[in-house]
């Protein structure tokens, strides 16, 4: 087997690995199928999380002025606004065409949520 | 002379090549890509979260029921529940930021940036953290073990 025919073998190899990973990873799904997905995940979250405020609202009763679905404390508030402009970000960013070469100053200066 | 010193040494040659071959599949099936990483840390999130709410919810609940029973029916006046609930307002959130992540990531593959790597590792270390967060606010809780 000669240098040439080894070398070919590896390649061919690491190009069927690189294929069988992206098709396990979701990495040849359609992006904007993915990103689909991963906002039902996060959707499914939140939707779980309002169902349990609500019977956590009837059980105390009705507390529309100190509804426990209402931040506690400074600290949550500013968590909460963060978590909704990184929702924010996170749409944009996908409505942004694959091809865009400029990188988006928020994922690039730190500002990561 | 080529094909005698083939005879002499080639299956060692084969040997060699197969070697070869092996360790760099076994290379390149270690170097879990961020993708993997951000869709295995993405699952983690919702596998544990959804392991440690029903012992969340049922910790308010207790709460609210004990804070009704000695008279106190405003939830912020309620310390039992209070806790809980910012606790578990923090399970949520850091499942969401895992998600995030994962899409980001996603996102980001495609593009040809120079330094798409390295922001990458961040985004991948940023979910990694809001993870060991999710795992650590639940277990404190004793909503998992």
């Amino acid at each position: 087997m000669s240098a040439a025919a080894i070398a070919a073998a590896v390649q061919i190899a690491a190009q069927a690995y690189q294929a069988i990973a992206a098709a396990v990873e979701g990495q040849d799904m359609d992006p904007a199928e993915f990103t689909r997905q991963v906002e039902a995940r996060i959707a499914e979250s939140e939707s779980a999380q309002q169902q349990q405020l609500a019977k956590d609202r009837a059980l105390w009763g009705a507390v529309p002025a100190a509804s426990p679905a209402q931040p506690t404390d400074a600290a949550l508030v500013q968590a909460r606004a963060l978590e909704q402009i990184a929702a924010a970000q996170a749409r944009l960013v996908a409505a942004i065409p694959v091809g865009e070469l400029v990188l988006p100053a928020w994922l690039d200066d730190g500002a990561l949520d | 002379m080529w094909s005698r010193w083939y005879k002499d040494w080639g299956f060692l040659v084969n040997c060699a090549a197969a070697l070869a071959v092996g360790v760099c599949l076994s290379v390149l099936c270690s170097c879990a890509t961020p993708l993997a990483t951000a869709n295995a840390l993405s699952a983690s999130a919702t596998e544990i979260r959804a392991a440690a709410i029903p012992a969340a919810n049922a910790e308010c609940t207790a709460a609210i029921t004990q804070c009704k029973a000695s008279g106190i029916h405003t939830p912020t006046d309620c310390p039992p529940y209070v806790t809980c609930n910012t606790r578990r307002d923090a399970v949520y959130a850091a499942e969401r930021t895992v998600h995030r992540g994962l899409a980001k990531v996603r996102w980001l593959l495609p593009r040809q940036e120079l330094s798409k790597g390295t922001i990458l590792a961040r985004i991948v270390a940023k979910s990694q953290d809001a993870l060991a967060d999710l795992a650590s606010i639940a277990k404190q809780a004793g909503w998992i073990k």
